[in-house]
């Protein structure tokens, strides 16, 4: 019975009725009924016909089959076609599935976004948001230049990018400042992963981290529920001199001057973004540092 | 009589022969290989390159030519993974004459008959599954990959006889 294909054949239902006769009486017989009877159980995984082949027409309009392995001579007119065919390629992929849009603030002014999934962004002075509105259903991805503030719906993992890290979330609330090398993250709800070239942290409400310089993160503990500057203030915990002049400049649009002074001075505190003269006594008053106005916009500040 | 040509690059024809194939396509390339993604993936790869090819392939030839650039696929990309069926369990009813320890075994069992059918050689249990899931003839599976009759009969007969040792007695 070894040999023949003898099991193949009864399956077919090929066998003489002698051989079947012999065989159903076999102990063996019982075995293998078995084996089919439970085979029969299995069920294969599904496959969605009509959603498949929704999916290869979008598929078969992106494809292009790989080309066939011929010998070619090597001539240079071939690359430098290939390369025109590819920039060309790339071009037109470009502008086909990178409709980004883009929003910004001017200096001096703060704008509250809503993204296509609900989520709120405020964005403070001088910062802008870049997303790719077709893809933003399924890849909540937005870059981040400068300082925000998010809002952000539950639902797929949520991602800010900016030159200095990223963050990661859930859905929750949180700020980002990601101004030149200086890269601070406050959660205010929820939960948020950032990370930077060094270091990763897990902020919980009221947590907040700041790196400067791709640094490893400081931790700080926030006493408020929202940004300051989102209530027209701007504070500062530690923070090095030239951080609270540039955002300075940025609420007032000033442009501020300084002679002899050690910017990496720290500084802790805050200024409201209604009253320049009070902002500046605040600032620079307590730090032995004199204020003139060189015109309007113009402001020199020089040791005491 | 001119007989008119049925034009594959026609978006009907197309969708025709991706819903007559696409799907046993499929399964064929997951008995196989055992992981549906993949299977998926192939049978997608196979019919674009149908649709960008579609002026050079006859209508009458389209089915062989997809079970072809199907099975190249495969091999060519193997990243074999051992195939673990799904399978129904025996509805509970609320009275039933079939004790815990019945069902206890039938479990154990068909575990170790999924086990029994990951473990045998790919050959054998395409052959396998197409004949008993599939209902396949061993003529069509013969068609399908290109072997003859007896060649599938023999796949099936030690495919069966492969269980049988796996599984012992019970």
């Amino acid at each position: 019975m070894d040999n023949d294909n003898f099991l193949g054949r009864w399956i077919a239902g090929e066998l003489t009725e002698e051989e079947r006769t012999t065989f159903e009486q076999s102990a063996d017989y019982l075995a293998y009924k078995d084996i089919l009877r439970a085979t029969e159980k299995f069920e294969r995984p599904t496959f969605d016909i009509e959603k498949r082949l929704a999916q290869q027409r979008v598929y078969n309009q992106t494809y292009t089959e790989a080309p066939k392995q011929k010998t070619i001579k090597l001539n240079s007119w071939y690359y430098v076609a290939a390369t025109a065919a590819v920039l060309v390629a790339l071009i037109g992929i470009k502008s086909l599935f990178f409709t980004s849009t883009t929003i910004q603030t001017a200096i001096a002014e703060t704008k509250v976004w809503t993204l296509p999934d609900q989520s709120t962004v405020t964005l403070n002075a001088d910062s802008a948001i870049t997303y790719d509105e077709t893809t933003f259903d399924t890849h909540r991805i937005v870059i981040l230049e400068g300082e925000a503030f998010f809002d952000i719906t539950t639902g797929s993992t949520f991602t800010v990018q900016t030159s200095n890290g990223a963050i990661t979330v859930l859905g929750t609330q949180f700020n980002v400042q990601n101004r030149e090398t200086f890269f601070g993250v406050n959660c205010y709800e929820g939960k948020v992963q950032v990370q930077n070239k060094k270091d990763t942290a897990i902020l919980t409400p009221q947590m907040g981290v700041h790196a400067t310089n791709d640094s490893a993160f400081i931790p700080t503990t926030l006493t408020q529920t929202q940004p300051d500057w989102m209530q027209g203030r701007s504070s500062f915990q530690k923070a090095p001199l030239k951080q609270l002049i540039q955002e300075l400049e940025r609420q007032y649009a000033i442009t501020i001057m300084t002679e002899g002074i050690d910017l990496t001075r720290q500084f802790s505190g805050s200024f409201a973004h209604d009253n320049l003269q009070k902002a500046l006594k605040i600032c620079f008053e307590p730090m032995q540092i004199t204020y003139t106005f060189v015109s309007d916009k113009k402001i020199v500040l020089t040791n005491k | 009589m001119p007989q008119e040509k049925i034009n594959v690059c026609e978006e009907k024809v197309y969708e025709q022969l991706y819903r007559a194939h696409a799907e046993k396509i499929c399964y064929y390339i997951y008995y196989k290989y055992g992981d549906m993604e993949k299977a998926q993936d192939i049978v997608q790869d196979s019919f674009a390159k149908l649709w960008v090819n579609c002026s050079k392939i006859i209508f009458e030839a389209a089915k062989s030519y997809l079970y072809k650039v199907a099975n190249n696929a495969s091999i060519s990309d193997y990243a074999h993974q051992k195939v673990v069926l799904k399978y129904k369990t025996t509805e509970q009813k609320s009275y039933t004459n079939e004790s815990p320890e019945f069902q206890m075994e039938e479990k154990e069992f068909m575990d170790k008959l999924n086990t029994a059918i990951g473990n045998l050689k790919d050959k054998q249990r395409e052959v396998f599954l197409l004949n008993r899931i599939e209902k396949k003839t061993y003529k069509e599976i013969a068609e399908m990959l290109g072997i003859s009759v007896k060649a599938v009969e023999k796949r099936m007969h030690l495919a069966l006889l492969n269980l049988r040792k796996r599984i012992g007695d019970i």
